[in-house]
């Protein structure tokens, strides 16, 4: 019954209708953790995860000296939660993200946005945020400073669709920033070449950074509804195509559909992980699938 | 085919709006926003054969329907015979029969002319000979041959009626209807000023193929009408009153007034019987009322007394020169008024009086007590009572006697609280209905505007009962009950101002004098008519002739109805009630003689002839002097004349065309274009 509730909460007709980002984010987090048997938090928690040879370099206050006086070896308690690493959500704000309903794709990835903030924070991590479309509009270095959170919620709050979309670009000028090794998120309807995509995801995982990916669509967009030949002009370049409704029905969603395959693609091919967001869906699969994330990579 | 209206077909212009919302609506494609055209493509489909087509019959659909409106509005008229028009018409010659073509030498002229017409025509038309005047007279001989048509007419002479164009081109154009051949009109007519219409429409005769007027004036006549009325005060002397009209009619184009009848005097005698009494001399100006008095004349000792004023020179009309005249005398009718209850409102005797006693038509005696305690001179009785129940034996009785009465109903009003409170009588009420026209008292012609039934006493009606007005809620208000011999009639109102305001309105004076000319039967009729018009005469009554020949059959007198007066003179009306002399005068207007002028003529006939070329315009005839003239005045011809509406034809095509064009549109043809 809590999850249907939460469930219920999470749809992303309702958030539209909370206003604030803050009050979202509570709900989105609280509604999804509060369904699960087992709360998959971090950090904070004194559970006990695994042992561990000591090596050096390693903190001696971590040492099992009970162990070590039985037998003679030292060996380092490893406990869960008690890792603190920096997240960094990147935040596609071009005008295609301008589209889609009951929320549009900017929504969406806002409201998506601010409920990883809010769940990164109570974990105790570092959280920046930077909202790019042609280039990098706003960039909030990750802090885990006790109000990293309100200013990240505020960013969100006053984005609104810009232009055009250069996602490669934009990702080339943010890695020079990323010095410290951590989470980058992307949040995006990546209209971009998967092969550029790949190339500009690849130093960030090269430098160690574990990348996830999450692609807001609308379902319009991937099978469009239209009846009759139309004039469809583009949010971005503000082009008009005449389109007709056979093509949309058959050629484009090919031609999607193998775009989307192959985002996928190129984010598996450097370990990143892939999660498809639709505006008409609740949020909780999509936070789920961050905390799976999280918990595979144990940080 | 030709058009009534062809200025309409302007609106073919609008044939442009339906190629041009095809033209435009196809090419806009509604525009939508989209995230990126990174993966869409332009496409031009092919629009397919059967969209065309229908984007095609869509098209011509709309286009029709607007042209049939256009035809539909110019009004297109068909020629029912085609081709064969010109094989085969139907003549129908109309001989003016109205009195001014008494005048000397006229009707010889018309016969002549209708016989050359007769002799002229094609052998396989068909011709039809009928007289006019202000109505068309059929012969029952227009299946024969047009000879012996000809010899009927012949045969008769003119009337005394008076001439009316637009009622003769209306009946004949209701015949050209029902006529499976083209019509020309040969109109043979004197062209009397006086017989056009008052509203000039009547004049035109859309279903007539041709229309041709023949005057058949050939010289300048004239002529004076001589009116006249005697009238005794005391029932010695007598003064007789003579109007005088001179006219003139003129074969040019000149106007009549330039030209005076005759500055000489003309000479006016009085007869009484064949004894001269009396002459004066008057000089006449054409068309002005020049007016003689003849006074101190002493009435003769005869009933009825007659006097003749007559002209001593005769004009080219001479049946309006010698005129009768009946004394007139004025003699206040007795009345009796019955206050029998305690109830009887003193207000009601006060309006009855004052009614009865307008301009001295009765003479009011009021008597205390039951009917039968009133004067036997005294042929006439009002009297109110309860008319719940049965009528008073008293009253039936004094009606059996061969009396008259006239009963009002005194059930007591009880008058609203919330009027009394206010002291304003309420406005509320019912007005007057419908009333009985075919009842000799006419009362339909009285002006009940006005009049309020604020709480009508109930009445028990018999079987027999004749209501002669009721309410406009269906009320009784005046009954007549059948009676062996008198009259009975129960007027249901209290006459107290009160529950009605009857008795205060101007029309209960017209209603109670009616209803005592009506207990009159001598003067239930109207003293003079004009000679034409008809009259609806009482059951049992006869009427003599002024030869004093019996008019009426014995199965006609025994019943109520109407006569036409045809021909002037004194008729006398008999009945139970006695002699009534009906005097039957020509009419003023017919003995007018003044002509239209060439002008006035050629404005009626292109007027007729402008119809399928032009909307036809409410002009004048006088405004139309700048017509186009014909060479023959007399003579026109109305080429092509429209036969049968088209109409019949166009609008089911246009519905179809509309459902048609609803039923493809609806279906959202969706005719695609590249938008280039």
């Amino acid at each position: 019954m809590a999850t249907q509730i939460a469930n219920r909460l999470l749809k992303p007709e309702v958030l539209a209708r909370l206003g604030s980002l803050e009050l979202v984010a509570r709900t989105v987090v609280d509604g999804v953790t509060t369904g699960l048997h087992r709360s998959p938090h971090f950090g904070f928690s004194q559970e006990f995860a695994e042992y561990r040879a000591y090596n050096e370099g390693d903190d001696l206050r971590y040492v099992d000296w009970n162990v070590y006086a039985r037998t003679d070896r030292t060996y380092i308690k490893r406990f869960r939660g008690e890792t603190n690493t920096a997240v960094t959500l990147l935040l596609d704000a071009s005008a295609s993200m301008n589209f889609g309903s009951p929320v549009d794709k900017l929504h969406q990835a806002m409201y998506l946005l601010a409920a990883l903030a809010y769940t990164a924070r109570k974990q105790h991590d570092a959280t920046g945020l930077a909202v790019f479309d042609e280039s990098v509009r706003h960039y909030l270095a990750p802090s885990a400073r006790p109000d990293s959170l309100l200013r990240i919620l505020g960013q969100l709050e006053n984005t609104a669709a810009g232009s055009g979309t250069d996602i490669i670009a934009a990702l080339g000028s943010l890695r020079a920033s990323m010095t410290r090794r951590g989470l980058v998120i992307v949040v995006s309807d990546l209209y971009a070449d998967a092969d550029e995509l790949l190339q500009a995801l690849r130093p960030l995982a090269h430098q160690g950074q574990d990348v996830a990916v999450f692609h807001v669509l609308d379902q319009e967009e991937i099978e469009p509804s239209l009846q009759r030949t139309s004039a469809l002009r583009d949010l971005e370049s503000d082009e008009t195509v005449i389109v007709d409704p056979a093509f949309l029905r058959n050629d484009y969603q090919q031609r999607f559909q193998a775009h989307c395959e192959s985002i996928e693609q190129a984010c598996r091919r450097i370990g990143a992980d892939y999660t498809r967001v639709m505006t008409h869906e609740p949020l909780d699969a999509a936070l789920q699938s961050y905390l799976r994330f999280r918990e595979r990579r144990g940080r | 085919m030709s058009l009534l209206f062809p200025a309409y077909l302007a609106g073919l212009l609008g044939l442009a709006l339906p190629w041009l919302l095809h033209r435009f609506s196809d090419q806009q494609a509604p525009e939508q926003a989209f995230p990126s055209r990174r993966f869409l493509e332009a496409t031009t489909p092919p629009v397919s054969r059967t969209r065309q087509l229908k984007y095609l019959i869509l098209l011509a659909l709309r286009v029709l329907s607007l042209m049939l409106l256009c035809f539909l509005f110019a009004q297109p008229w068909l020629n029912r015979e085609g081709g064969n028009v010109a094989l085969s018409k139907h003549h129908v010659i109309a001989v003016d029969q109205s009195l001014s073509m008494r005048s000397e030498g006229r009707w010889p002229a018309a016969i002549a002319r209708a016989r050359d017409i007769v002799s002229g025509l094609p052998a396989n038309d068909s011709v039809e000979l009928m007289a006019i005047d202000n109505s068309i007279h059929r012969s029952n001989l227009r299946d024969e041959p047009a000879s012996v048509q000809l010899q009927a007419l012949s045969d008769q002479e003119p009337g005394f009626v008076s001439s009316d164009y637009g009622t003769v081109m209306q009946g004949i154009n209701r015949l050209a209807a029902e006529s499976d051949l083209p019509v020309r009109l040969w109109l043979i007519t004197d062209v009397q000023e006086s017989a056009l219409p008052a509203q000039l429409n009547a004049l035109y005769a859309p279903e007539l193929d041709e229309l041709v007027v023949e005057s058949i004036l050939t010289d300048t006549q004239r002529n004076v009408h001589v009116q006249a009325s005697a009238i005794s005060t005391d029932g010695v002397n007598v003064q007789v009153n003579v109007q005088l009209m001179a006219s003139e009619s003129v074969t040019g184009d000149e106007p009549p007034a330039d030209d005076p009848v005759d500055t000489g005097a003309t000479t006016v005698q009085l007869y009484s019987g064949e004894r001269l009494l009396a002459e004066q001399q008057a000089t006449l100006t054409p068309f002005e009322l020049q007016t003689l008095v003849f006074d101190r004349l002493v009435m003769p000792a005869v009933s009825d007394p007659v006097f003749t004023v007559a002209l001593a020179e005769s004009d080219d009309l001479p049946d309006d020169d010698r005129v009768d005249v009946v004394v007139r005398t004025a003699n206040p009718m007795p009345v009796a008024l019955l206050a029998t209850e305690r109830n009887v409102s003193a207000d009601a005797a006060v309006f009855l009086t004052t009614a009865l006693e307008t301009d001295d038509l009765a003479r009011v005696e009021t008597v205390s007590g039951s009917a039968d305690r009133v004067s036997a001179d005294i042929p006439h009785l009002i009297s109110g009572r309860l008319l719940e129940g049965r009528i008073d034996l008293d009253i039936l009785q004094y009606v059996d006697s061969g009396a008259n009465v006239l009963l009002f109903n005194t059930a007591e009003y009880q008058v609203p609280q919330a009027t009394r409170q206010l002291a304003v009588p309420s406005i509320a009420g019912s007005e007057m209905g419908l009333s009985d026209d075919a009842h000799p008292l006419q009362l339909g012609t009285l002006d009940w505007s006005g009049v309020r039934f604020y709480d009508v006493p109930s009445l028990t009606l018999l079987a027999d009962d004749r209501v002669l007005l009721q309410t406009s809620d269906r009320k009784p208000v005046l009954v007549e009950r059948p009676t062996d011999r008198g009259r009975l009639l129960i007027l249901n109102d209290r006459l107290d101002g009160l529950s009605s305001n009857l008795p205060l309105q101007p029309a209960f004076v017209s209603l109670v004098q009616s209803i005592l000319d009506y207990f009159d039967a001598s003067t239930a009729l109207p003293d003079q008519l004009v000679a034409g018009e008809r009259l609806a005469l009482p059951a049992r009554v006869q009427v003599l002739s002024p030869s004093e020949q019996p008019l009426l059959s014995l199965d006609a007198s025994g019943q109520s109805g109407t006569m036409a007066f045809d021909q002037p003179g004194l008729y006398k009306i008999v009945g139970a009630r006695g002699e009534h002399v009906l005097r039957v005068i020509l009419d003023s207007r017919e003995a007018n003689i003044a002509t239209l002028s060439e002008s006035d003529l050629s404005a009626w006939q292109n007027r007729f002839a402008d119809a399928d070329t032009a909307e036809v315009p409410d002009q004048s005839l006088e405004s139309a002097s700048d017509v186009r003239q014909t060479g023959s005045a007399s003579l026109m011809s109305v080429a092509d004349a429209a036969r049968q509406g088209g109409w019949r034809w166009l609008l089911p095509i246009l519905l179809l065309a509309f459902i048609m064009e609803s039923a493809l549109a609806n279906r959202r043809l969706d005719v695609r274009r590249d938008g280039s």
